[in-house]
């Protein structure tokens, strides 16, 4: 079974200060954000800053809108049927990502996104990690070549499918398939993987591997995570935000350092979630 | 490059859907612009004169009615049967799979084929000559893969409580039947039975050797040699005389008659089929 | 076992359409026995059908049937597929009704109404086309090929709409979030992962098109012994021909009745029409997944 993470106290002592510290420009952030369908408001008036670099996690309640939450960072939400309309900003580097300019395309190619079912597509499993790079880079043979390996490498499968890269992608076991789904999304070189609970659908062991990738990968690159386990966000993440539901509508209630959150909770829903949390 | 290509397909995917829908359009345009100024009450409910071309299409109508009643008569018995066999009373997997199979390789066989067979039974070996019997026997059996799926379909779609609930109370299958899957599907049969019925109208094929003549009858009396007008067949006779402009509006003024009647028993469908639909995605 | 009656009513039912079905195909068989005992392999591959003199080939009239379809396949699968791509991928929930409906609604106009504007209307159409060819009337295997491409257009749509709509809207997905158009996610996911009940529409089209008797009837020239020179060219398509099932709805078939040979010629080609339905059907089905309405 998966043991929670203790951290010595030194190394907790260097991250509350980091984590006081003046913040960089946040990757990506989100400024009086509302998502609303036709049935009315989903998540109301979302002000949110996700540094770069580290495990940002997104807790809170099923159904509070933390995959909504997620998806309106990459634009995945302006394709659900029917579609839901967005008021308010979302910067990705500073730059609103509705501008005129930007074409949702290739901003998606920059963000990558793991999605809670492994999604495999009926190919081998080279094909299946260059699917996306294929379209979106000229890449030489060679150059494919490399990077298939560096995304199977740092998504921790290389050694395991590197004798049979043209076999059946669904030949793998659902946990690698999700690795598998995370190579596929690293070999455009995203500058931020979302995850919308990734390790929900898999099994304990499947799940750690899940948990030391990404504790791996915080290291390079920043993550943003949705999960509803709170012992996996206190063991992963640097930074929490809350997302609860006030009169039916999702709002973000809290955001802090991980430790602090957990510890001090302002915010009383918040509080009652942990609650439940712990007690479950 | 990549964004023309994801704009040219766009574009020529909505032409395919702008021509096909426009197809449909123009046809029925064209014909209600052609027919429609030649229907009054007189094209209706009078004969068809000496002259080709001239009189009304009161018979063909009435022929016509008659082959839908008798098909209607013989297929929806059947029909039943053959959906409770593949569905309460299936007696395992494979004959429901086969009776499936079966039925779609039905619905697949040329209508000229149930014409010839026609011509084969009731003219040569029952010696019945033209009959609307034979008419609407064949027209029956050509439409029941129709209502048998949307029978099927309607049953399947019954939410298991019922049965359950029923076998509960001590009722056999047959009571069942009877009790609670009659009353709540029929609604699924009559919809199959008038998308059938509605094909049945405008077919020709099958009651061209064996049932309808284009003059010299009314209404049949008898079985044997009683055969009837039909609209379809009518206007496939007509249509090969076509060179003759005097027979240009009663022609379109025929097909226009069809059609309605063609598009009126289908439209009667809808209701059911978007019911069904319904009770698909919430039931 | 009284309780059970409904049981075997219903068995019984099934076994009066079994019945039909069965001597449906035996009696083609049985009646179809002289001519087929008499020529033997040549009644398939005769190019001659002179019935006063006895000899029957079905050749021309397999071919014209073929053409007619093939024809008919060519102009209808493009457009179908395409506007089923439209419905599928680009128009969401009652949106496609736009597009469904009318195509409901063309499946539902008789084929006898598409002969009639075949007659009336594309004949004269055509005839002009061809001007340069020099043709003796509208009267044509091309005609009647572009008659039952719209006759066979809601049929192609209808099936590839299901194929395209059988595709898991999470592979769509997945192929957007990595940043793949929409082109690219139909191009890349949602047409190979539909290919085969994309081809099962397509043989059930062709299918369709190879029964189709009245509309073809009326604008096929019904000239016998249309035999083309070279056996692809398209020349043959601007001159008159005969397919099996214009030669089976004709008069002929009045004619043939009382001579056994002639019968079973004409009988025959019943036969060999349904073996040509009945084995594209097999061939679809094996293609498409199993509750599938339309065929």
């Amino acid at each position: 079974m998966v043991e929670e993470a203790r951290r010595p106290d030194v190394v907790s002592l260097v991250d509350r200060l980091a984590c006081q510290a003046e913040p960089l420009q946040p990757v990506l952030a989100a400024r009086d954000m509302t998502v609303s369908a036709s049935s009315g408001p989903l998540l109301r008036e979302v002000n949110l800053e996700i540094p770069p670099g580290g495990v940002f996690a997104v807790i809170g309640p099923s159904g509070a809108g933390k995959s909504t939450l997620l998806k309106s960072f990459n634009r995945l939400l302006e394709l659900e049927t029917p579609p839901l309309t967005l008021t308010g900003e979302v910067e990705f580097r500073g730059r609103s990502i509705h501008g005129g300019g930007v074409d949702p395309d290739s901003l998606r190619s920059r963000i990558g996104m793991l999605f809670q079912q492994p999604i495999v597509f009926p190919t081998t499993i080279a094909r299946n990690v260059l699917f996306g790079v294929r379209h979106v880079e000229r890449l030489s043979r060679l150059g494919l070549t490399e990077r298939l390996e560096e995304a199977l490498e740092r998504a921790a499968l290389w050694d395991e499918v590197k004798d049979r890269l043209d076999a059946p992608a669904i030949e793998l076991s659902v946990g690698q398939q999700q690795r598998l789904s995370l190579a596929r999304a690293l070999a455009l070189r995203p500058e931020v993987v979302l995850m919308d609970e990734p390790t929900s659908a898999l099994d304990p062991r499947a799940t750690a591997a899940i948990e030391d990738l990404i504790r791996q990968l915080a290291a390079s690159q920043t993550i943003v995570l949705v999960t509803h386990d709170l012992a996996q966000a206190r063991r992963l993440a640097d930074r929490v935000a809350c997302v609860c539901r006030r009169d039916g509508v999702g709002e973000v209630v809290e955001t802090g350092c991980c430790g602090d959150l957990f510890d001090n909770p302002q915010c009383r829903e918040t509080m009652e979630y942990l609650d439940l949390g712990e007690g479950a | 490059m990549r964004r023309a290509l994801d704009r040219g397909l766009h574009i020529v995917c909505a032409l395919c859907a702008l021509a096909a829908v426009s197809l449909l359009a123009g046809i029925v345009v064209t014909i209600l612009g052609r027919g429609l100024p030649v229907i009054d009450w007189s094209f209706l409910f009078s004969a068809t004169g000496e002259t080709a071309g001239s009189g009304g299409v009161l018979f063909q109508l009435l022929g016509t009615l008659l082959l839908l009643f008798t098909t209607l008569v013989v297929s929806a018995p059947l029909a039943l049967g053959w959906a409770l066999a593949q569905t309460v009373f299936s007696p395992g997997p494979l004959w429901q799979r086969g009776l499936r199979r079966l039925l779609y390789a039905l619905n697949t066989v040329p209508s000229i084929l149930f014409g010839i067979f026609g011509l084969i039974v009731f003219v040569k070996y029952l010696g019945w000559g033209k009959s609307w019997l034979a008419g609407g026997i064949l027209l029956a059996m050509m439409i029941l893969p129709t209502i048998t799926v949307a029978w099927v379909e309607r049953i399947e779609a019954l939410p298991a409580k019922y049965g359950r609930a029923a076998a509960g109370l001590g009722l056999s299958r047959g009571q069942i039947v009877r009790s609670v899957i009659l009353p709540q599907t029929w609604g699924g049969g009559l919809s199959g039975a008038l998308l059938g019925l509605a094909r049945a109208a405008g077919e020709t094929a099958p009651i061209l050797f064996t049932a309808a003549v284009f003059s010299g009858a009314t209404l049949p009396t008898g079985v044997r040699e009683s055969p009837v007008l039909a609209l379809p067949y009518h206007i496939f006779v007509l249509a090969q005389d076509s060179f003759d402009p005097a027979t240009g509006g009663h022609l379109w003024g025929s097909a226009f008659v069809l059609l309605a009647t063609v598009l009126g028993l289908s439209l009667i469908a809808l209701p059911w089929r978007l019911g069904l639909a319904e009770e698909a995605t919430h039931g | 076992m009284i309780r059970s009656w409904t049981r075997w009513a219903s068995y019984a039912a099934t076994a009066v359409v079994l019945c039909f079905v069965l001597s449906l195909v035996s009696s083609l068989v049985v009646e179809s026995l002289p001519v087929l005992r008499q020529e033997g392999l040549s009644y398939l591959s005769g190019k001659t059908w002179h019935s006063r003199a006895g000899i029957f080939g079905a050749l021309p009239m397999i071919y014209g049937s073929i053409v007619v379809s093939v024809i008919a396949l060519a102009l209808a699968a493009p457009l179908g597929v395409g506007a089923a791509l439209f419905s599928a991928e680009y128009l969401s929930g009652r949106r496609r009704w736009i597009v469904k409906a009318p195509i409901e609604l063309l499946a539902g106009i008789p084929s006898v109404v598409y002969g009639l504007l075949g007659v009336l209307l594309l004949r004269n159409w055509i005839y002009e086309l061809l001007e340069p060819f020099d043709p003796l009337s509208g009267d044509t295997l091309l005609t009647a090929g572009v008659l039952l491409a719209v006759m066979v257009l809601p049929t192609v749509m209808t099936l590839s709409d299901d194929a395209l709509r059988g595709v898991p809207a999470s592979q769509r997905r997945a192929a957007r979030g990595l940043g793949l158009t929409r082109a690219e996610g139909i191009l890349r996911v949602s047409l190979p992962q539909a290919a085969p009940g994309l081809a099962a529409a397509l043989l059930l089209g062709f299918g369709r098109a190879l029964g189709e008797t009245i509309a073809v009837f009326l604008v096929v020239g019904r000239q016998d012994n249309q035999w083309p020179e070279t056996l692809l060219s398209p020349r043959a398509w601007f001159e008159a021909g005969q397919t099996l099932t214009s030669k089976l709805g004709g008069s002929e078939t009045f004619v043939a009745y009382g001579d056994p040979l002639h019968w079973g010629a004409i009988v025959g080609l019943g036969l060999i029409l349904l073996t040509l339905v009945a084995g594209l059907t097999l061939l679809a089905g094996r293609w498409l997944p199993d509750g599938r309405r339309h065929a």
